[in-house]
């Protein structure tokens, strides 16, 4: 997918669930206030007929698993709109249907277990799993999530989904190293116990899912890669593994790698079969990063993050303008040049994710009049 | 006997999530979450001296990150942006440094769960002055010597404070020596913590993880502390070179980044096989880093397979 007009923008992660979403899908009953909030937004939206997401959220009894995928339905309706209305070149759903990115996948792949919480930073947690048998996935996942956006949206979709690396980065590794007992220092035999657990999710998880997405309409597909550069030593693996997931796979594939230092994925990264980077930059202010991508020669298209998704301050728009261009001018090829948030914006409220989504939008604009004007 | 003890932040409990987050999003009081913070850190506390731990920790439950309660709670600087804690996926808020930092460490204590310690042998943990100079952004000395100087002598006056709370042992953690090694580092970072240590009057460690300590160690088996430490699962073991001397040997062979239980046999046989190669008369075995990065229930059976270890391995002089 590629666009006529420069510094297309994207979103390239989750956004917040709203309260009337989740207390939905738990079967609890909304508050006044969350129904003002749905009211407020579906107005904003302009999104008719929501008489029946209320009457799904205020009926009496038991909610059944119908009702509760039609709040879902209507979650993710709410998401696309939402990007839409920003002014987004490329929308989703916001992942509007799954847990977070890490718990979803894992659920739906055989061999792991969960055991609790740890701390990601702060007062915040996730899930973290361990494997404990060899992976084989049930069934693809997010196929009917994307037959959804697809239906719903008005804009061209991309669809992400977490990647090898960071399912297997972010698990406990019991299963795999177990069966290397016999390499006694303990170092190698964590390396050679991540390479194999990462290439089975890739082969066993991740590509059949990749295929049947795309057999489902997937044009674009965005690999997760959180955690790509967080063991340098590792990158190999990351490469070996995201080039065996989208091996046959024809759509468009893009990497999201956030929080990392990208020096560190250089010179393997040139290795891996991906069409399109899209990376942080706003939280490290580091846009002279970009001209890494220039030194290696890395032609593929950048998704430039101008948008920091852990602060309420709302970039101006002549902010983002001005570090588009920045990164347009080091890199002497504006044609590839993405504008996207950091990455996701589910820690911000939906006012304040709407008006950075908008700013980041008006920014592309008017780096594109700086661009026409000069030229 | 070996001893045996923690070397950073213990995980919360799921009722400690479950209310930190509800905290959060202002449905938790605050004198109740500090009330559930003092009973889960008792239990900590009874976990490591059931486990027969030499020293305790209240298991840091308060600290939101290693860096915090300085970076929080002491003039010219405030925490600032999230950032990933070394290569884990984990992340801590990078102190930014606005001002002079006065040697004001004595905040530490607000963080520190004394009714829980009391009546045991405890030791606490502070960031090595090389590590949190390392990792803040200085937005004013622009001389990273004055920089390391200030922290360090911020660092003594925590130290200092913990010591007089009745502290009978400090460790100094420094993973940035190992996980981002750089030239000159070991001298510099060396003589900043001798700064912090001198005359402190109990026993002291530096410890590091996240990295491959083998470049370092036999420069760290010189400094002025009584015991040093490293993460086994980061280092290569055949590259493990130095004297131990007079030092306790802290050997990080307990995976604090993996759920899979080590086997307390094979474990000591480790053990023994690197205090060996040092040479090390006396040792001690630890969590290769926080266990923070496991749920509490994991953590919990380590710390009862880390006194297993402790029990098997060949007596050796008690530090």
């Amino acid at each position: 997918m590629t666009m006529a007009k420069l510094f297309p923008t994207q979103e390239i992660g989750s956004l917040a669930k709203p309260a009337w979403l989740v207390k939905g899908v738990r079967g609890e009953r909304p508050t006044p206030e969350d129904l003002a909030e749905l009211d407020r937004w579906a107005a904003r939206l302009a999104i008719p007929g929501t008489e029946e997401l209320r009457a799904l959220l205020t009926a009496e009894g038991e909610r059944s698993e119908a009702d509760r995928e039609r709040i879902r339905d209507w979650g993710a309706l709410f998401a696309i709109r939402f990007l839409e209305a920003a002014g987004l070149d490329v929308v989703y759903d916001g992942e509007a249907r799954r847990v977070e990115m890490y718990e979803y996948p894992v659920r739906r792949i055989e061999g792991f277990r969960f055991y609790g919480h740890v701390r990601s930073f702060d007062n915040r947690y996730y899930r973290k799993a361990a494997v404990v048998d060899r992976v084989r996935l049930r069934e693809p996942f997010h196929v009917d999530e994307l037959r959804f956006v697809r239906q719903h949206a008005r804009r061209p979709v991309k669809i992400p989904i977490t990647g090898p690396y960071t399912l297997a980065d972010w698990s406990f590794n019991e299963y795999y190293l177990q069966q290397l007992e016999d390499i006694p220092d303990l170092r190698a035999r964590n390396y050679e116990a991540k390479r194999r657990f990462t290439l089975d999710l890739a082969r066993e998880v991740i590509r059949p899912t990749l295929l049947a997405l795309e057999a489902a309409g997937a044009t674009w597909i965005q690999i997760d890669e959180p955690a790509a550069a967080t063991h340098p030593e590792e990158v190999p693996i990351l490469v070996e593994a995201f080039n065996a997931a989208v091996d046959g796979v024809r759509a468009k594939k893009s990497i999201h790698i956030c929080y990392s230092d990208y020096r560190l994925l250089y010179p393997h990264l040139l290795d891996m079969t991906v069409d399109h980077l899209a990376l942080e930059f706003k939280n490290t202010g580091d846009y002279d990063i970009v001209r890494l991508f220039k030194a290696f020669g890395d032609r593929r298209e950048i998704g430039l993050g101008v948008v920091d998704v852990h602060s309420d301050v709302i970039e101006t728009p002549e902010e983002i303008r001005d570090k588009v261009l920045q990164a347009a001018r080091t890199l002497e090829a504006p044609e590839r040049i993405w504008v996207n948030p950091d990455c996701g914006l589910r820690t911000r409220t939906w006012d304040v994710a709407f008006t950075k989504l908008q700013h980041m939008v008006a920014g592309a604009e008017l780096a594109r009049q700086a661009v026409g004007a000069a030229a | 006997m070996a001893t045996a003890h923690l070397v950073g932040i213990f995980p919360r409990s799921e009722e400690l999530v479950t209310a930190t987050r509800a905290y959060e999003r202002g449905r938790y009081d605050a004198a109740a979450l500090d009330r559930l913070f003092a009973e889960e850190a008792r239990r900590v506390v009874a976990l490591q001296a059931e486990a027969g731990l030499d020293y305790v920790t209240d298991g840091l439950l308060r600290w939101q990150d290693l860096l915090r309660p300085l970076s929080e709670g002491v003039d010219g600087m405030h925490p600032g942006p999230v950032t990933r804690w070394f290569d884990n996926n984990t992340f801590y808020r990078r102190p930014v440094i606005g001002g002079w930092l006065p040697p004001m460490g004595e905040v530490v204590l607000r963080y520190v769960d004394r009714d829980a310690l009391a009546g045991h042998r405890w030791k606490a943990i502070l960031p090595a002055p090389w590590t949190f100079a390392m990792l803040a952004e200085d937005d004013y000395y622009a001389d990273e010597e004055a920089l390391l100087l200030d922290v360090a002598d911020l660092i003594r006056s925590a130290a200092v404070a913990l010591v007089e709370a009745g502290c009978a042992y400090v460790q100094f953690s420094d993973p940035v020596l190992v996980a981002r090694p750089r030239e000159g580092a070991v001298e510099r970072a060396g003589r900043a913590l001798a700064r912090v240590v001198e005359g402190l009057g109990v026993r002291t460690a530096v410890h590091t993880c996240f990295g491959d300590v083998a470049p370092v160690l036999p420069a760290l088996l010189e400094w002025p502390v009584d015991e040093v430490g490293f993460d086994l699962f980061a280092t290569t073991l055949d590259r493990l070179e130095g004297r131990a001397g007079s030092k306790t040997v802290l050997v990080g062979a307990l995976d604090g980044r993996n759920s899979l239980l080590e086997d307390p046999v094979r474990t000591a046989e480790t053990v023994r096989r690197v205090a060996d190669r040092l040479g090390a008369e006396r040792v001690g075995v630890v969590p290769s880093c926080d266990l923070e990065f496991l749920p509490w229930p994991v953590a919990a059976e380590k710390v009862r397979r880390l006194g297993e270890v402790k029990r098997r391995l060949a007596p050796a002089p008690v530090a």
